[in-house]
């Protein structure tokens, strides 16, 4: 590990830390985070702006690496600006920046709509989310936003076709069913459920507690509904043959409504 | 004194599951305190047959493995409250269950319960091995076909060597107008070859189909005459002393019904 791996400078627009791009990752982690604990006092608690620069970062590692600079030090981080590029001269310059379509992510401001958006359903609120994230994402599909990228990379399984009785599919993630899930199958998934065809099985999802998992079915039939810690199943009387349902979870109650 | 008690056939169809849910509900409507086991792991339909599919949670395999206790595994009978199913793991197979674990099992379930029936898989292998290792008793249940009554006695055979000694036939299916026109084995003819004691006997009946497909045990409708054959049988395992019933009368009559209201 080489002392150099990470280097603080400071100019007019805010803060540039310099990454090796020649050493491991982890190590590089592991660097950052002994040198801002180092200097921790020499930032003082000033607003400032970031840059990390010199090396490619995946946006989970910028994400995490932001994580540190924000833990470690009592900087009031305003903006944080990727920079994929590599520059020969020190400076940035914002425009430059700017006019290649970088994305600014602005905390302040999305904790403040975060706060907003609380007062709604918790269920409601997050599927509104995710649908304007959608939305948005496909009218800037050239620009790079976390938050959809967040949505776009949340581990999704597709099974093409049917389970069977005695079938079972666990993933770490959400799963989509392109075909029948039998009586006797199961669904074990950490995010959502969603089948494409008749759901007859048990299905599991926000496995352990995502409370915010929902399942959804064309022919919506399942044996046994479970979402989070919450069990649920349809009793004869209220079943009703090959419609299209989606279950989630509101107050703590799995509710079944028509899609 | 409880019993554990393992329903078997070797031959698969025969109506062990059908058998098992009837004996148990009946014990239960007797009064007696019954736990039904499944141990037909990865084809499990005693939970179907029961109708209580939709409320299991935690299954054989999660209690041995010791990921739930006992207790929350067992489902409690939605009609009898003395009635509980341990249902068999469905994503699993045999393997997943020593006889070691099932005796222990048996052993554990015996002290909360009168009687505790358990459902055998077909064959003869590790699934049978599991079923018959925690159990003080068996029933043979067995079609009149030579298929079915060749099974039987080779299972018998396997049962006096693990020790179950004396187990008791159930013959079932049986149709009293094509034993009566020579088609059919007589129960004579399969006692002769299998040559133990007869629990009784079970007529073939159209309303066992409608009920297992309702998940409702034939016991629980009273017109049913297989549900009273069932019904016999447990008397006679909780010790009474039950005739067996005249199936000639019983069709005569269940003919002439038939003929009075057609």
């Amino acid at each position: 590990m080489t002392e150099n791996s990470v280097i603080f400078k400071g100019n007019r627009d805010g803060i540039i830390i310099y990454l090796d791009e020649n050493i491991a990752y982890e190590d590089l982690k592991y660097e950052l985070n002994k040198k801002l604990k180092d200097s921790s006092t020499f930032f003082g608690d000033t607003s400032a702006t970031i840059y990390f620069h010199g090396r490619r970062l995946t946006s989970f590692q910028e994400e995490e690496l932001t994580y540190l600079v924000k833990n470690n030090t009592n900087l009031k981080v305003n903006f944080f600006l990727e920079n994929h590029q590599k520059y020969d001269n020190n400076e940035i310059e914002l425009q430059k920046i700017n006019s290649n379509n970088k994305i600014i992510r602005n905390y302040k401001k999305e904790n403040e709509e975060n706060t907003k958006k609380q007062e709604k359903p918790k269920f409601r609120k997050s599927l509104e989310e995710k649908i304007i994230d959608a939305t948005s994402h496909f009218k800037n599909r050239n620009k790079k936003d976390k938050n959809i990228e967040k949505l776009n990379l949340s581990n999704t399984k597709y099974h093409k076709g049917s389970l069977r009785n005695g079938m079972s599919l666990s993933f770490d993630g959400s799963v989509v069913i392109v075909g029948d899930v039998n009586p006797g199958a199961e669904i074990i998934s950490v995010g959502n459920v969603i089948v494409l065809g008749s759901l007859k099985g048990v299905v599991h999802a926000g496995y352990t507690n995502n409370q915010e998992a929902f399942v959804a079915a064309i022919c919506f039939n399942p044996t046994q509904i479970r979402i989070a810690d919450l069990i649920t199943y349809i009793p004869k009387e209220k079943r009703v043959l090959d419609a299209p349902k989606m279950a989630y979870i509101e107050n703590s109650k799995i509710y079944i409504s028509d899609l | 004194m409880s019993e554990v008690i393992v329903i078997t056939s070797g031959k698969g169809g025969v109506g062990k599951t059908t058998a098992s849910a009837n004996i148990g509900m009946s014990l239960a409507t007797k009064g007696y305190t019954v736990a039904l086991l499944d141990a037909d792991i990865g084809l499990r339909n005693l939970d179907v047959v029961m109708g209580l599919e939709n409320r299991i949670v935690y299954d054989i395999v999660d209690v041995v493995d010791g990921n739930c206790r006992i207790k929350q595994a067992l489902i409690k009978d939605k009609r009898n409250p003395n009635l509980f199913l341990l249902p068999a793991a469905q994503t699993k197979d045999k393997e997943a269950v020593l006889p070691g674990q099932m005796q222990k099992l048996c052993s554990s379930l015996k002290e909360d319960f009168d009687y505790v029936i358990i459902d055998c898989p077909a064959g003869i292998e590790r699934g049978f091995k599991n079923a018959i290792s925690g159990a003080d008793k068996a029933i043979v249940i067995t079609t009149p076909e030579v298929s079915a009554v060749r099974d039987a006695d080779r299972i018998i055979g396997l049962l006096e060597a693990n020790n179950l000694s004396n187990p008791k036939l159930i013959l079932n299916r049986i149709r009293m107008d094509m034993v009566n026109r020579g088609d059919m084995m007589t129960l004579e003819d399969i006692t002769e070859i299998l040559a133990i004691d007869v629990l009784g006997v079970v007529p073939d009946d159209e309303s066992v189909i409608i009920s297992t497909n309702r998940g409702e045990p034939a016991v629980l409708d009273i017109k049913s005459r297989a549900g009273q054959a069932f019904r016999d049988i447990s008397a006679r395992i909780s010790g009474e002393d039950v005739p067996f019933m005249d199936l000639n009368t019983k069709e005569n009559l269940f003919d002439k019904l038939k003929k009075a209201f057609s």
